[in-house]
């Protein structure tokens, strides 16, 4: 099982918006099965991002752990968010 | 219901900064108790930790919004201005965005609206309403708008 995280900066709005977009792509691509889905804040998980397979992020994000997230705005503005897919099926690979 | 309060501020001027922006719309929240006095502070605090301006189809809009625990009851609230104020990219790309359109999000239960929240961040994508939600002058129009998108 394949661990996906996705992560704001309260853990209340927009992550709860782009977990339902992703939850529903997962479907389409039949991966729903592997993947589970865990939301949260920045804040709580600075210690744990290793824990899982990939990262989305609809914030800011310390430096340190930048190269480990996927920017998922593009998903809430609809701009690249297929490149935002394909980067989190490239990461759940 | 996430919009039954009417928070609804329209083409406003003399508004300089973001933050008289997010005190103006705070207030509203505030005068209707549907916040705890934390509420103000703690949407500033994260606005800096956490921003959330975005720029879409060359329309600024941001959604300021903080913890459900300085919230009571469940509302969206929206302004408009005149001239754009600054807010820092929800992607945390070094350039501002000047926003027009402000959304403040007071949520008590996110998953349970998520319906809703959804149809609101569609909203968003599409240039014409974002246009017609500029444009808009009165309240009756401005809740025919989010009436056609089925926000409400």
């Amino acid at each position: 099982m394949k661990k996906l995280l996705i992560m704001c900066g309260t853990g209340v709005a927009t992550s709860t918006v782009v977990t339902g977009k992703i939850k529903e792509w997962l479907k389409e691509k039949d991966l729903d099965k592997e993947v589970t889905l865990y939301q949260s804040k920045v804040a709580d998980e600075m210690n744990k991002i290793d824990d899982y397979d990939a990262i989305v992020t609809t914030t800011v994000v310390p430096d340190k752990i930048k190269e480990k997230v996927i920017n998922g705005v593009p998903l809430l503005t609809g701009i690249g968010a297929e490149q935002v897919y394909d980067a989190i099926e490239q990461k759940l690979k | 219901m996430l919009f039954d309060k009417q928070i609804i501020l329209l083409q406003k001027d003399k508004v300089d900064t973001k933050e008289s922006a997010l005190n103006m719309l705070a207030n509203h929240f505030q005068a209707e108790d549907l916040v705890t006095d934390q509420f103000i502070e703690s949407v500033m605090t994260r606005e800096e930790h956490f921003p959330t301006g975005l720029y879409v189809n060359h329309i600024g809009i941001a959604i300021p919004h903080t913890d459900s625990d300085k919230v009571k009851q469940s509302q969206i609230g929206f302004m408009s201005l005149k001239k754009p104020v600054h807010f820092k990219a929800m992607d945390g790309s070094k350039e501002l965005v000047p926003v027009q359109l402000i959304f403040m999000l007071a949520l008590k239960e996110p998953a349970e609206q998520l319906d809703i929240l959804r149809k609101l961040m569609d909203v968003f994508q599409k240039k014409e309403v974002l246009t017609a939600m500029l444009a808009c002058s009165n309240i009756e129009d401005y809740l025919s708008i989010i009436r056609d998108q089925k926000l409400i």
